[in-house]
């Protein structure tokens, strides 16, 4: 009787698992500065926006500040669109770019 | 405007007679930013982010349209006509009361209005005085957008007092 032949198999060490996040890289959502909006309003939209406490939207308002940009979220296109929306608004000077 | 009660889901504040006029000066002047101000992304734009910019133009034409008539109903009920519920007069000034959701739909209106002031202006940078010299034809617009920053200021205290 012949013996089945089996497939060859070999352990994939060293081969990374696709995340999620590898397959669809998402939308970069990134506040940029502006010498107009006052520092705690910016902190206060981040905290409307996103639901966020006060330290961590303070810490974004500050980066945004001194840094001259924030990434606030990655997100599919959908939600990074809508949050764009949300923030401009609100008059900030926000964009999506591509995770990629 | 100075908040004298700040309560669960209310705040309460003060205004004088000629605060009262500025206060609807300032809110009658919305909107000042166009909505095609905005940009969806600094990236050279495909179909898709196209797509996206021609939406969010939309979208803020659409929230313009709404604030106008809310600004209107607001001045309105809050500012101007008969007395209401919510509003006492007594020696010119007026007690304005806004929910919590209210004072947050003002910071919005009177932001874009300091925005859109400050487009006017050259977009000049805040910190570095020589980015801008006062005139007589941009006076206005910058007393417009320091008054709309004095007002914001209060009701964020008042927010998150």
């Amino acid at each position: 009787m012949p013996q089945p032949v089996l497939p060859e198999v070999t352990p994939d060490i060293g081969v990374k698992d696709e995340t999620k996040d590898d397959l669809d890289p998402g939308y970069l959502v990134i506040c940029w500065d502006d010498p107009v909006n006052l520092m705690d309003y910016v902190t206060h939209v981040f905290q409307k926006v996103f639901g966020w406490q006060r330290q961590k939207a303070e810490h974004h308002m500050l980066e945004v500040h001194t840094q001259g940009k924030s990434l606030l979220t990655r997100e599919s296109l959908e939600k990074a669109e809508h949050y764009v929306h949300q923030l401009h608004g609100y008059g900030l000077h926000a964009t999506m770019e591509s995770g990629e | 405007m100075k908040l004298v009660k700040r309560h669960r889901q209310t705040l309460v504040f003060e205004l004088g007679a000629r605060e009262r006029e500025l206060v609807i000066h300032a809110l009658r002047l919305y909107p000042q930013l166009n909505p095609d101000y905005h940009r969806i992304t600094k990236a050279k734009r495909g179909r898709k982010l196209e797509e996206a910019q021609k939406l969010l133009v939309e979208a803020m034409t659409e929230r313009c349209a709404e604030n106008r008539q809310l600004v209107a109903t607001f001045i309105r009920e809050k500012l101007g006509g008969a007395p209401v519920e919510t509003e006492k007069r007594a020696r010119g000034k007026i007690l304005l009361m806004l929910t919590r959701a209210q004072a947050d739909w003002m910071l919005e209106v009177l932001n874009d209005v300091r925005v859109g002031s400050w487009v006017k202006l050259g977009r000049p940078d805040q910190t570095d005085v020589r980015s801008m010299r006062l005139s007589a034809e941009n006076v206005a617009a910058f007393g417009v957008m320091e008054f709309c920053g004095y007002l914001q200021m209060i009701l964020l205290e008042a927010l998150q007092g």
